[in-house]
């Protein structure tokens, strides 16, 4: 075990620790339910879009892209600069139709939302169920990039480094709810640019500068320094599925579209664009650069996943390594916390409070019960995350595009085509859970392209046949969405 | 009301107009410079699709927030 890696670790997590039991305590306004599970709509701008940076770039940016950058070379940067117009794509499209029309039905969740817009208990139902099982594969994917983080760094065995990370996220989250996971997710931010930042200048000066590094690239394998990758294994229809999987396709993912209702006002969502396309940029093209150099400078490596932070041992001294593991750390923690806090919303607010329950249980039960599910869900992942497999990376693909699948039609078209309705977003839904898992399954690849590709086409389809086949939505909906 | 809406629209439509944008600019950089190509000892694709291309991007979102958003009240409810 190594001290100086070990005791800045420790302290960091003591800090985000703190953090949630510090802003824990101090809340008010609004009642716990709001409170805890959307932070009294009082974000502004700077953390706002460190939210959203944090919370899209997971352990998959930081593990699992370095790691596959480190195999497929610069064309994996470039595949993963497709990821800088997210943040204006999410905010832009969602952000303040969703942040208007929720302040005016008091919505809290993205099932809230699709509640006021499709009035049927049943989109809600398969939402929130599709949403419990997308986010529990995610959850894992974040639980085993931080164990594989501390495995590698700390020498501690992988099941103690699950342990130790997986302790830390459950008790500030628990302790905080949403507005602890909303400023941790800023400080974490900041250490994710540092990171970044501090590892990329560290392998560029380990490795004698750049130009020195793409010739040695180019020696090992031509296909490393070219677009197409190693044997041409990132095709043109390859590139063509990750546009639809990680830049439009992300105006569907429920984790981002619910930072669009905690915002405090238009401003916040101006400069909360502007930083986040710009922090996020940075951060993908710095650690993806970062991985595809690390080839030259650690060549020998089996579990690809490791490559960031054997980098960061090789090129950093241990205190300031120790320091910026909290980086691809922070990233990790930052995704977990607010898909942990989704998931109990989810249970508690949309499928128990909502639809369950006759009366009204008393506040201090709710706060309990909020916890209690919140606690079990991050029991359950951790559960499912000791036996890890070797790339997180298509994993957690897999869940990105079952979410997709199932949420983005009945999201956007729901935001701006006046016509859809109950029967159209169920349509959608289900031709998109069903497609995209059959495509997965058999591995059909229409085209050479990722299933997402055709299941959101065909979900989209199904939500427009569905909607037109049967009766427009009523008329005070159609009011509340400006028709 | 109306107004808050189409406000929303627009500035949706502008959004996925520059991320079209981008993509059509990424796909030129990458695929039609010829890959042997090199400034400085980088990858002349690479640096035009990674670096220049996202940079220019970044300025182009900052000035479409700038000029093209404008500010509404989301509490009004008409």
């Amino acid at each position: 075990m190594n001290a100086g890696l070990m005791i800045p670790l420790l302290v960091y997590l003591a800090v985000m620790i703190g953090l949630g039991l510090w802003l824990g305590r101090r809340r008010s306004e609004g009642g716990f339910v709001q409170d805890y599970f959307l932070g009294s709509r009082s974000m502004g701008g700077f953390v706002l879009a460190m939210t959203m940076v944090a919370t899209y770039a997971s352990a998959s940016s930081f593990i699992g892209g370095p790691g596959a950058a480190y195999r497929m070379g610069l064309g994996w940067v470039l595949l993963a600069m497709i990821q800088v117009p997210t943040v204006w794509l999410t905010l832009g499209v969602l952000g303040k139709q969703f942040a208007h029309i929720a302040r005016r039905v008091n919505a809290l969740t993205i099932n809230d939302m699709l509640q006021a817009r499709y009035q049927s208990p049943l989109v809600v139902l398969l939402a929130g169920l599709g949403l419990l099982a997308a986010f529990v594969a995610t959850m894992v994917v974040q639980f085993i990039g931080g164990a594989r983080l501390l495995e590698t760094v700390t020498g501690l065995s992988y099941q103690s480094g699950l342990m130790l990370f997986a302790g830390a996220v459950l008790l500030y989250t628990l302790v905080g709810g949403f507005r602890a996971v909303v400023v941790t997710d800023a400080v974490q931010g900041i250490l994710m640019l540092l990171g970044t930042v501090v590892l990329l200048a560290g392998v560029l000066q380990a490795g004698g500068g750049a130009a020195t590094m793409f010739a040695e690239l180019k020696a090992i394998d031509p296909g490393l320094v070219q677009p197409q990758g190693p044997d041409g294994f990132l095709s043109m229809s390859f590139m063509l599925s990750f546009w639809v999987l990680v830049c439009f396709g992300v105006i569907g993912l429920p984790h981002s579209a619910v930072r669009c209702l905690a915002y405090k006002d238009s401003a916040a969502m101006h400069r909360g664009i502007i930083i986040g396309t710009l922090v996020g940029a940075v951060l993908m093209f710095g650690m993806h650069f970062a991985g595809a150099l690390g080839r030259v400078l650690v060549p020998e490596l089996t579990v690809p996943d490791k490559v960031m932070p054997t980098l960061m041992l090789t090129v950093l001294p241990p205190l300031v390594a120790g320091l910026f593991l909290a980086g691809p750390m922070a990233a990790i923690m930052s995704t977990i916390d607010s898909q942990l806090i989704q998931a109990a919303a989810t249970l508690v607010k949309d499928l128990y409070l909502n639809h369950l329950c006759k009366t009204q249980p008393a506040p201090a039960v709710i706060k309990r019960a909020s916890k209690l599910v919140t606690l079990t869900l991050g029991l359950i992942v951790l559960w499912a995350a000791l036996s890890p497999p070797e790339m997180i990376i298509w994993l957690n693909l897999m869940a990105f595009g079952a979410l997709q699948a199932i949420f983005f039609w009945p999201l956007v078209l729901g935001l701006y085509w006046w016509r859809g309705n109950s029967t159209g977003a169920l349509a959608s839904m289900l031709t998109g859970a069903i497609s995209y898992s059959l495509l997965l399954h058999f591995g059909i690849k229409p085209l050479g392209l990722h299933a997402i590709v055709p299941s959101l086409a065909l979900s989209g389809l199904a939500y427009v046949v569905g909607s037109l086949l049967t009766p427009p939505p009523s008329p005070e909906v159609r009011t509340l969405f400006g028709r | 009301m109306t107004s808050i809406v189409s406000v929303a629209r627009r500035e949706a439509l502008l959004s996925v107009l520059l991320a079209l944008l981008y993509l059509a600019a990424w796909a030129a950089c990458a695929w039609l410079v010829p890959p042997a190509l090199t400034l400085a000892g980088w990858p002349l694709w690479f640096l035009l699709s990674c670096l220049f291309n996202p940079l220019l991007f970044i300025v182009l979102c900052a000035l479409m927030v700038r000029w093209c958003f404008r500010a509404v009240n989301l509490e009004a409810s008409s």
